[in-house]
């Protein structure tokens, strides 16, 4: 065998080996995470211009894991009619039984339901997506990093086993019953999930944050941003939001942390957006 | 000089291996430009935060520019920096807007997020929180070259440790104290208006985040020519002929108004940069009006009393309650919309090229 046959044949099983490690091993190893962006708009639940504005938050997320989110292997943008229970609960299980983390976005409506501590998400028909049962059901401890802007996605934490089952979002997403319920700054603890969800009620993504034109939906495009493009932490990410469309020093101090006063169906309360885990935590790479 | 078919194959195959590593090796997150800023973000460090510089070893460990996501036309850039300290450390974050340093923040990096979970920053600043937020200021002073006095005279006979607002001139130093926080603003203010300026908090005592909105956006005018009983009677009249609709065609007029809440603040005209005094009413409604509305949010320009925003605030709650049989928990059978992974499609492709491959070699040998 001459040295150039010799130099020929390792070089195709370089190239066999190169192309089985690329696929196979690195790939599944870098290529590891799960993201699901989840925008059900449901019918008649918010004032017009809502929805779409509300999809294109969701599409420059969406831009944001798509660009930059080098290892995240399955990215799945789940707008209007799709965003149904059936898909809420075949996506969440397929992320959670194929991927090493989970990232879940969803915005839109929640209301209490059973006996008041038990939450669910409504889907594009205003279909019930139930903490205890459809979501319980279709997670795990892959979903490290869960954000759910919807009225009352933080209640009922730490969770309570009831007659229906685990209560309220935080546990039957991350189905870790210990996580800080102070994970902004310095009241983060050192686990491996961050969950952002809101005590009472949420606002609108087209409400303005009384900081010149700015709106709600700004702030979630950069938190996002921060967090994908430059690689902030959870807490900095939220901090550089708050800063650039809240008009605030961070956001431990914004009206958007520590209370808007909102009025609903349940009431009037102190509305505000919180952090449980571990809020020094970047979004998985 | 001329290479044999077998020679440039060889020469061919080397360069394809070496190729292949390189692509496969190659990180694009890992790569870091520089920037004129960077050094500005080093000496705002420096001049500002006062960091004890005999016990760190900083290093850059961003700078990154980019379009900014609210479509406007001003570049964003970012710059980290690590402050290394036995094996951890904090970061401090700075943000550049048109250049000019507009936020830092004192960040603990996610890579020691399990080390740490409050950042450590030794600095040179004068312990007290009145004396602290006087160094940061005249600090930046020293970083912008700016003359900044009106700023430091604001805070004379001021203890920053009880919450206060006081106007001297066209500067209003508002301080407010929560647990374990100060946060300090000084804002140009004019008629009643605040504009734009420089805030800070002080966090433990020590200096946690930095704002200077002065650079991103311009005053347009200062003319409050509508006193707020006017702006009230004007958002009364609005709103008797205001309707909006929902996203699936509901309309709602015909307001119960309970309560106003009003105030001045600025907003931007005319898709610009420029801000102008309006007159920011909520109007809050007796009852939920159709998709979650609770109260209504006008915008009346303070110079010329013209109403220029109109919008239902809403919230993340349902209005609907589908009863619970309608509603049950369904099937969990994935329906395939999601599509096939990433993973997937590589693992097929890389599978068909090698037995296109190895079946060209088997051939080349058999034909021989």
């Amino acid at each position: 065998m001459t040295t150039s046959k010799k130099l020929l044949s390792l070089t195709i099983v370089s190239l066999l080996i190169l192309m089985v490690v690329a696929t196979t091993g690195i790939q599944a190893v870098k290529a590891s995470n799960a993201a699901l962006l989840f925008t059900p708009n449901y019918i008649n639940g918010d004032p017009s211009g809502e929805a779409s504005y509300s999809d294109s938050v969701a599409n420059m997320v969406y831009y944001y894991f798509y660009t930059y989110g080098s290892n995240y292997a399955y990215t799945y943008n789940c707008e209007d009619s799709a965003a149904t229970v059936s898909n809420y609960m075949s996506c969440l299980s397929y992320a959670q039984n194929n991927f090493y983390n989970s990232v879940i976005y969803s915005k839109g409506h929640e209301v209490p339901c059973e006996n008041g501590d038990h939450y669910a998400i409504l889907d594009h028909t205003a279909a019930y997506l139930y903490d205890y049962s459809d979501v319980y059901d279709s997670t795990g401890a892959s979903d490290r990093f869960v954000f759910l802007w919807h009225c009352g996605t933080a209640m009922s934490y730490p969770s309570d086993y009831d007659s229906y089952g685990w209560e309220g979002m935080p546990y039957c997403f991350t189905h870790d019953n210990s996580m800080s319920t102070n994970g902004y700054g310095s009241g983060a603890d050192p686990g491996v999930y961050v969950f952002l969800g809101f005590i009472e009620y949420s606002q609108e993504y087209m409400t303005g944050t009384s900081y010149q034109s700015y709106n709600y939906g700004d702030f979630v495009t950069i938190f996002y941003q921060y967090l994908l493009e430059y690689h902030y932490s959870v807490s900095s990410a939220l901090d550089a939001a708050a800063i650039l469309t809240l008009g605030s020093t961070n956001f431990g101090s914004s009206a958007l942390h520590t209370g808007i006063w909102m009025t609903g169906t349940c009431g009037s309360f102190w509305s505000k957006m919180v952090v449980y885990g571990d809020g020094n935590l970047g979004i998985p790479s | 000089m001329k290479l044999s078919i077998k020679k440039t194959l060889t020469i061919f195959c080397v360069l394809a291996i070496f190729s292949l590593f390189i692509v496969q090796s190659t990180d694009a997150h890992a790569q870091i430009t520089t920037s004129s800023n960077a050094s500005k973000a080093l000496a705002f460090i420096k001049d500002v935060i006062q960091p004890n510089m005999s016990k760190y070893n900083i290093t850059l460990v961003n700078d990154i520019t980019g379009q900014p996501s609210n479509q406007s036309p001003t570049m964003q850039e970012s710059i980290d920096y690590h402050l290394g300290f036995n094996g951890s450390g904090p970061d401090i974050l700075c943000i550049f807007t048109n250049n000019k340093l507009t936020a830092a923040l004192l960040s603990i990096s996610p890579t020691f997020a399990h080390n740490e979970t409050t950042p450590a920053l030794y600095t040179s600043l004068p312990t007290g929180t009145t004396n602290t937020a006087l160094s940061v200021i005249e600090g930046y002073q020293t970083y912008t070259g700016e003359n900044l006095q009106g700023m430091i005279n604001a805070f004379t006979n001021v203890d920053a440790t009880q919450n206060i607002t006081k106007i001297s001139g066209n500067t209003e130093l508002t301080v407010t104290n929560i647990p374990s926080e100060t946060d300090i603003s000084l804002k140009y203010t004019a008629n009643g208006t605040e504009y734009t300026g420089i805030s800070f908090s002080l966090r433990n005592g020590q200096l946690y985040s930095f704002v200077d909105d002065r650079s991103e956006w311009t005053i347009g005018n200062t003319d409050v020519n509508i006193n707020q009983t006017q702006a009230i009677a004007l958002a009364q009249q609005y709103v008797k002929n205001y309707s909006y609709t929902t996203d699936g065609g509901v309309v709602a007029k015909g307001f119960n108004v309970t309560s106003i809440q009003a105030g001045l603040s600025t907003y931007p005209r005319d898709n610009s940069t420029s801000i102008f005094p309006y007159w920011r009413l909520q109007l809050n409604l007796g009852s939920v009006y159709p998709g979650s509305v609770y109260a209504l949010s006008i915008g009346i320009w303070a110079d010329s009393g013209t109403v220029f925003l109109a919008q239902p605030i809403g919230s993340g709650e349902g209005s609907s309650l589908p009863t619970s049989t309608a509603t049950s928990s369904q099937s969990s059978q994935y329906n395939g919309q999601a599509g096939i992974s990433p993973i997937d499609v590589s693992a097929i492709v890389a599978a068909a090229a090698i037995v296109i491959i190895v079946s060209a070699i088997v051939l080349k040998k058999r034909s021989r």
